[in-house]
């Protein structure tokens, strides 16, 4: 066992951190930490104005009064919260590529705010129009995320390329050129080269596969997209992300580029929702709320139950963990868990560790596809409560009860093994006690 | 003296942060910590005297030695310390690193 860990601490996770840092992985991720707050309010937007009760099916008394309310409020809101979903969440394609722009040039220590408006301009040149060279925003919403990736990447790398060589910057030796008229052109050439650039690659597109570069996007990604969404996919997601875990290692490099995909998913589960499907006819499993409230609830790991096995254990050491460990628990974070019983490199957890987590996604995957509880179409963040961000998924009460059972069920499967950590940790007390 | 507590998202390190904080005031330093996510390690090193990493960035270790320089000592905390938080722990260490 000591072989195996010192091999994979001296070899493969200096990879997986090496993959964690590349700068176009850590672009996505501050992006999408980023727009968490848009995320969350335009969710928050959209469950407000949208009663998940239709009042006139019910019988009269508080509750249909209730309800009642809220139809009128939802009528009163409709317009301006709509708007604020419309453009936080509606249009998180726009974000994602200034953002990604942004932070690519930050790598690059470049200071100028220039290439992130140009990234963003590239993206609308190539993403923003329809065949025929119109405006349009069909793509301002998840649809465009792929090609915000792939275009503000391209227009950056290309921008620092030119202007590192000093494409277009006017030196005439001798003469008194203005500094500030020399950094003029030094920027306006490589800018205009960029753009030239991305107007050839969207008139590209349109000629050889007859649409625009989102939708030749949405379509090579598709197959990643669906394999990422199926109980397999799902199942071994969660099995790597807990592997890094275990090891003690942040899993952001699987989870960034994850994100890409469920927050589509999210988008397109939510104007469905809109659209007024069914919550357990919705397109997706996939998306945010289902990784981040029913499977990684309490934090990565399922954790929430194992904070409060810790909370009433014998020993006195997994006691001080449960009470460090339970108040971030709620808000899902696990660092004192993870560290403190720990877990990271526990031969004697490394079971239920790695496999709790992947089974809320099977468990919630089969009762989604069940219809015991609808899918999710909003988002309350990662830092909410699980059951409660589980409820304002998808506005049902099952899916709180839900949530709640599976706290149960994490408890039970931790259970065994905990047993026998804590035999061994009691074992070490009692040690340490009469030696003392 | 001032510590940068570095790691991941800075959620979990400001735990410890406050903890630190208090274990300073009770033996009489005074001790101004700030945890920061890694990705704003560089912006945030001035008037720093020592720099912590959470253990679950560690392997970042050589990249924020590069980034903090030579003048600046730079610690990963144990994963027990972290996880129990025993900021006694920790800022014995850090003391011994500054000297």
């Amino acid at each position: 066992m000591d072989k195996i860990t010192g091999f994979i601490e001296g070899h493969i996770a200096p990879v997986a951190n090496g993959l964690a840092k590349n700068r176009y992985i850590k672009a996505i991720q501050n992006t999408f930490m980023t727009l968490i707050p848009f995320f969350t309010i335009g969710s928050f937007a959209l469950i407000i104005i949208e009663p998940p009760v239709d009042y006139t099916t019910l019988e009269a008394g508080p509750l249909q009064a209730f309800f009642q309310g809220w139809a009128g409020l939802a009528e009163v809101l409709a317009a301006p919260l709509g708007a604020i979903n419309t453009f936080t969440m509606g249009i998180m394609g726009l974000w994602a590529a200034i953002g990604l722009s942004y932070f690519l040039s930050r790598h690059y220590k470049m200071s100028s705010f220039l290439p992130t408006f140009l990234g963003a301009a590239c993206w609308l040149i190539t993403s923003g129009v329809d065949v025929e060279g119109s405006f349009v925003t069909d793509h301002f919403d998840s649809t465009g995320l792929f090609s915000a990736i792939l275009v503000t990447i391209l227009a950056v790398e290309l921008y620092r390329f030119l202007t590192s060589r000093r494409v277009g910057a006017i030196e005439i030796a001798g003469a008194a050129v203005p500094p500030a008229i020399t950094d003029a052109f030094a920027s306006l050439v490589p800018c205009a080269i960029v753009l030239v650039c991305a107007g050839a690659l969207s008139q590209v597109v349109i000629a050889v596969a007859g649409v625009t570069l989102p939708e030749v996007m949405t379509v090579v990604m598709a197959p990643i997209v669906s394999l990422a969404g199926t109980p397999v996919g799902i199942f071994l997601l969660g099995l790597i992300v807990m592997l890094f875990w275990w090891f003690g290692i942040h899993d952001s490099v699987i989870t960034s580029p994850l994100d890409v995909i469920s927050y589509a998913n999210l988008d397109a589960n939510m104007t469905a929702h809109m659209a007024g499907v069914a919550s357990t006819q919705l397109p997706h499993v996939l998306t945010p709320p289902f990784w981040w409230t029913f499977m990684a609830i309490g934090g990565s790991g399922a954790t929430f139950a194992l904070a409060l096995l810790c909370l009433v254990s014998r020993s006195k050491q997994l006691r001080t963990v449960g009470r460090l460990g339970i108040v971030p628990a709620f808000f899902n974070i696990n660092e004192p868990i993870i560290f403190g019983m720990p877990l990271m490199y526990n031969p004697t957890m490394f079971i239920p560790f790695l496999l709790v987590m992947p089974i809320n996604g099977l468990l919630t995957y089969g009762a989604m596809a069940l219809g015991i509880i609808g899918k999710t179409y909003a988002y309350a963040g990662w830092n909410m409560f699980a059951p409660i961000g589980a409820l304002l998924s998808n506005m049902e009460i099952a899916s709180l009860i839900f949530c709640l059972a599976l706290i149960v069920i994490d408890a039970l499967l931790y259970l065994p093994f905990f047993k026998v950590y804590e035999k061994q940790k009691l074992e070490e007390e009692a040690q340490a006690a009469t030696v003392e | 003296m001032k510590l940068l507590l570095v790691c991941y998202a800075g959620m979990s390190t400001s735990m410890l942060a406050q903890r630190l904080e208090d274990e300073g005031a009770a033996r009489g330093i005074e001790v101004e910590v700030e945890a920061v996510p890694m990705t704003e390690l560089e912006a945030n090193l001035e008037g720093v005297d020592a720099v912590l990493l959470g253990p679950q960035v560690r392997f970042a270790e050589k990249d924020a030695r590069a980034a903090v320089g030579d003048d600046v000592p730079l610690m990963v905390i144990a994963p027990q310390d972290f996880g129990m938080m025993r900021a006694d722990n920790v800022l014995d260490q850090v003391s011994s690193l500054i000297g």
